[in-house]
This record gives structure tokens, sequence and C-alpha cells, in this order.
């Protein structure tokens, strides 16, 4: 039940969770809007539509960024992951499930953006010891929690891929 | 809130966007890493009728050393500077100073180049470049021109950039032998713009500082280069006596605005704290 | 019924039935959470989340200084602007919204100055909302904003 816009649109053609979908949005669309409104993925959230708060993290080609901070015109013909996908990598999975388990969440609103920068985290700084942890994630923001249950989550899956359980999922390349 | 509408176009070469910008004027604004300018239209701080993204040009990224310079391309994103080990061996400067940038998803995006052409006082890149004496390549529709830091940052988020040009890289005589660099930063959380910091280096002699540079961020409208300080820190081994006249000399000479959190006797405490910790960390035993 | 007289007392309910404080089904016993599993994977449904049909957005013009006195709404052309639905104000509001009186039950004929929803003729808080827009999309309704006029 949309008006036509007046405003300049693009056709963007995006991969998302691992699906090439093509949508015609307004230039001015953040990446964010366009997973909510244009794909139906309402996982990524707003908090701050800043930069800030990092409610809105998802991954672009690989790497983590502020959905609110990039525009789906810069996204098309590229990669874009979040935490709804169907097939969430290993590391992926065993941070939802340390989540889970340390009782890292309570009204669960930041969860998918700490989820996606803990995911780099673990890909990208596997010696990271509980301080650099805490440093790492201090870009998400959590009102609930305390933040202590998720450092311990994160930390538990460092263990684990010390311990050598992400082995036969090797940490694709940065672009 | 929701950005204001805009046009976007994807410039396919450098002459194509000078092209637009010249066409266009100041109703274009470019975007790279557009870190700071998403944030600001979200905030409806700004009205630009076009987006020119230039992130695409290829040849403006990368990290390489030619002889004694280490150039670094403008579109180079901030993680790529953070993560180099020709960064960490030619200007560990900037490999200390990388973390302090926002936080991790906003480096993965920044871009080197950005963040010198924004010249927001309390950048970390604008310092490092002028205690590093940069030079600066600024590509226009005609040419190219070089600038030396020194000359590049001119005011507030004011840089020697005119319209219709475009910062293309960097250029940074590599660390000499004897020379130690430090950058340090001060904010009330992680992530924070600094409250205070410092970008310095100098060649290192025992207790002894030469060719010593101290330039300071968020503590004036630019990069502010301690001259008296630095003055007051040569000739000799560092003592008690010494410190003390550097702490006296950096005091008199800097002139900080106040800003929300702090007044401009605190700013000058920090500064002063900073470079006390700056010189210890020079003259260490390694 | 929680009155202290109207629970059963261990006695009514059978004596070998054991302290509470020794019940191994909820003491000292980690209770997984049910539903929580779904919130890791975005699946959750929040405020924001909830499309509805015909749903539309508003947004308001707020006071930008503590106390102000509001002589003239110029709403043509935010009304004007595509996808925009309403422009409406205070006195507007005030036909159909009674305002709020707070009073205290402890004190009977204590009461506050009426609040109405929106501000009618003066603002007397900074932020205080003046006019909302009221359109289909969060941002058509903050473009329209832009070109209101108090």
């Amino acid at each position: 039940m949309k008006t036509p816009s007046d405003h300049p649109t693009r056709r963007v053609r995006v991969t998302v969770n691992g699906t090439p979908l093509t949508r015609e949005v307004e230039c001015r669309k953040h990446l964010v809007d366009f997973l909510r409104e244009d794909c139906g993925l309402k996982g990524s959230h707003l908090g701050c539509e800043h930069g800030v708060c990092g409610a809105c993290t998802v991954k672009l080609d690989g790497q983590i960024v502020r959905g609110c901070l990039v525009l789906a015109a810069q996204a098309d013909g590229h990669r874009v992951d979040t935490v709804e996908t169907p097939n969430p990598s290993k590391r992926l999975k065993a941070l939802q499930d340390a989540f889970v388990e340390h009782n890292a969440l309570q009204c669960g609103y930041c969860t998918p953006g700490m989820l996606m920068a803990a995911l780099e985290l673990v890909e990208q700084q596997p010696d990271a010891q509980r301080e650099q942890v805490r440093e790492w994630m201090s870009g998400n923001y959590c009102r609930c929690t305390g933040y202590h249950a998720m450092v311990d989550a994160v930390c538990a899956v460092l263990e684990q891929q010390k311990a050598g359980r992400f082995m036969d999922e090797p940490v694709e390349a940065r672009a | 809130m929701k950005s204001p509408a805009f046009d976007y176009i994807r410039a396919e070469s450098p002459q194509h966007a000078f092209e637009l910008l010249a066409k266009h004027g100041d109703d274009a604004r470019v975007i790279a890493g557009g870190q700071t300018l998403l944030a600001t239209l979200n905030m409806r701080l700004s009205q630009p009728a076009l987006l020119v993204d230039i992130a695409g040009f290829d040849t403006w990224r990368g990290i390489a050393v030619e002889g004694t310079t280490l150039r670094i391309g403008a579109l180079t994103r901030h993680t790529e500077v953070e993560a180099s080990p020709v960064v960490a061996q030619h200007a560990p400067l900037l490999a200390q100073a990388a973390p302090h940038i926002g936080h991790r998803a906003i480096r993965n995006l920044g871009t080197f180049g950005g963040a010198l052409a924004y010249a927001d006082p309390a950048a970390e890149w604008p310092a490092c470049a002028v205690a590093l004496d940069a030079t600066l390549v600024i590509a226009g529709a005609t040419g190219e021109r070089r600038v030396k830091a020194a000359d590049f940052f001119q005011g507030l988020y004011t840089t020697a950039i005119q319209p219709g040009e475009l910062l293309k890289s960097c250029e940074i005589p590599v660390k000499a032998a004897g020379e130690r660099q430090d950058f340090s930063e001060l904010s009330r959380r992680h992530g924070d713009y600094a409250v205070a910091g410092l970008a310095a280096r100098a060649k290192v002699n025992g207790r002894t500082l030469s060719d010593l540079r101290l330039v300071l961020l968020s503590l004036g409208d630019r990069p502010v280069r301690a001259v008296k300080a630095e003055a007051a820190l040569q000739g000799g081994t560092i003592d008690d006596a010494r410190l003390v006249a550097a702490d006296a000399a950096l005091r008199a000479e800097l002139d900080p605005f106040e800003d929300l959190t702090h007044s401009v006797a605190a700013k000058k405490q920090l500064a002063a704290t900073l470079m006390r910790r700056a010189v210890a960390r020079l003259i260490q035993e390694p | 019924m929680n009155h202290p007289t109207e629970i059963p007392t261990r006695r009514d309910l059978g004596a070998d039935l054991p302290a509470v404080t020794e019940d191994q089904r909820h003491i000292g016993v980690a209770i997984p959470r049910e539903g929580v599993r779904r919130l890791t994977q975005g699946r959750g449904q929040y405020i924001d989340d909830i499309e509805l049909p015909r749903l539309v957005h508003v947004v308001f013009w707020r006071s930008p200084v503590a106390h102000m006195r509001i002589t003239r709404i110029e709403r043509a052309a935010a009304q004007a602007h595509p996808g925009v639905i309403a422009v409406v104000v205070g006195s507007e509001i005030a036909e159909i919204c009674k305002p709020w009186v707070a009073t205290l039950a402890h004190l009977a004929g204590i009461k506050s100055a009426p609040q109405y929803p929106m501000a009618i003729d003066r603002a007397t808080w900074h932020g205080e909302p003046v006019v909302a827009i009221v359109a289909e999309t969060r941002a058509i309704a903050e473009d329209a904003l832009a070109l209101l006029e108090v």
C-alpha cells in the first residue's frame, strides 16, 4: 500500500543469505531497511541509525558492517549474510548455542548484532583473550544483560575453536 | 531517522567522477566508505541531490612500499591498514592508531582517505599524517598535485582539497633506523571520539630524542603540532627537569576549545599526561 | 487467597511434602528458557517488526524550546506531499481525546493541570509534540516534516 515514489530509485541485485534477490529501492534506503522491508528479514534491528549501537550489524561480503551506514545501492552486486541464514556456519551455530547456554540474552534485541560481531572475532582473531573480546564487542550495546555472560559465551567458543572443533570449516579469505 | 532523498551513481573511473562533480557542484557528495557521510545523512544534517560512489577505483586502494616511501591508497579500508604487516613494519604509528577508530564494523568500510579528507579534529589519521611528515596526493580533472600534511589540514573540516578534487593516496616516509613511533588516545569509552590523542615519533638514542614530532588530536580544530614542547624535550637527556619544562611549554602553547565534557584546563592536563607517558615509552629500554 | 491465614500449611498438604527449599525441581537448577533459541536466529518479533494491513507511520514536530507560543502552523505543503495521509494539530486531537488529569488516591482534591496529547497555543517543554504527520512510510513522514512551518 504505497504511493509510487518520485525519488530516485535503483534496481539492486543482492545475494542475501545465499539467495540472489532483485529489488527496486529508493537510492537513499539503507541496507537494514532493505533487509527488513524488501527481503522480509526482520532479524537485523535498528537502535540508533547512526552507527553506534551495533544492533544493525550484518555481514557484507563476509565482513561485518553497520547496516544503517550502508546503502542498499552500495550492496548491489554484493553478498549479505545475517543470523537468519538457513545455513549457519559451525562457528555461528556454536555461538548461538553458547549464548543460550550462558544466558547471554534476555530480550534478544541486540543479539543478532552481537552474534555477527562475535562471529567475525572468532573467525579473524582466534587468539583473542577476554580483554580483547570485551574491546571488540564494545561496539554493540545491550540494555538487558550487563554483557559479562556474552563475553563468557564468546570466550567459550574461542576455546572450542582452539580445541579444534571447527577445523573442517576453514574461514573464507577476506575480500 | 531516515535520510532525505538523493540519487546515487557509481563513478566508473576517476575521470567520470570529476565530470560528475564538475557538473553537479555543491549538490553532489562523494561516498567512499560512507561511515561519516551516511550517519550525517541519517540525521538529516545534509541534503545532497546526488551521491557519487568512488569505492570501485581499485587502483586507489592498496598498501605498498616503493623505495623509502610507504604509499597507502585513499580507498584502503581502516581494517586493511590495521592488519597490514607492511604498515606494522614501516609506519607502526598507524598500526597503533587504527584500533582507536570507532569499532570493527566501522573500520571494515571506512577508508583511510575518507578520514583524511573529512579532517575531523578528533580523527586519528590526520594527526598521524602530520607526525609522519606525510604527503597527500590530490587528484583533479587536470592532473595530480602533492601537498605536505602540515599544509593539508587548514581548519575545522577544511583541507587543501578544492571542490571537484579527490584525495587519491598518501605517501609516508618509511620508519628510519633508530626511530620509534608511539600513538595514544584517551576517550571516555572505547570507540568514542578522542578527548585527547597524541601521535609521537622520534629518533631515540638512549635517553635522548631528536627529530621529535608531537602531534595532538582533539586539542584544536586541526592536528596541533606542539613545537615548543618538542624543542624542550630535545637537545639532551630526558630527565625530570626537562620533563617539567616540556610540560610547561606544552600547556602554554596549547589553545584548545572546551567541549561538552572537558574544560580547557582538563584538556591541557590530559595532553600533558599523554606526552609524559609517550616520552617514557619512547625512551624505554626495548 | 494469598492472605497468610489462607495459605495451606505443610500439615494441611501432608507432612511428607519436602520443604520448598529442598525441591530439586527448581532450586539450584539451571532451567532452560523456552523460546530463546529463535531469538539467536533473528526470529523474534518486536514491535517494529509487526506489519499490519494499512499500517501507517507518524512523526511529530516537537517544540525546540522549553516554552513557546504557537502563533501559526503552515501545513499545506506537508499535506500535499505524496504519501502523506494527514497532518494533525493539537486542537484537532483535543476534539477526540480528553486530556490527562493526574490525581492522587490518598490526597483527595490534588490534581494536575489538564495535559493534552499535543500542544495547543503554547508548548511548555522542550520536545512537546505540536504537529503530527501521518504517512505511508517513516521516510515520507520525515520528508513532509521538513515542509512544515510552525
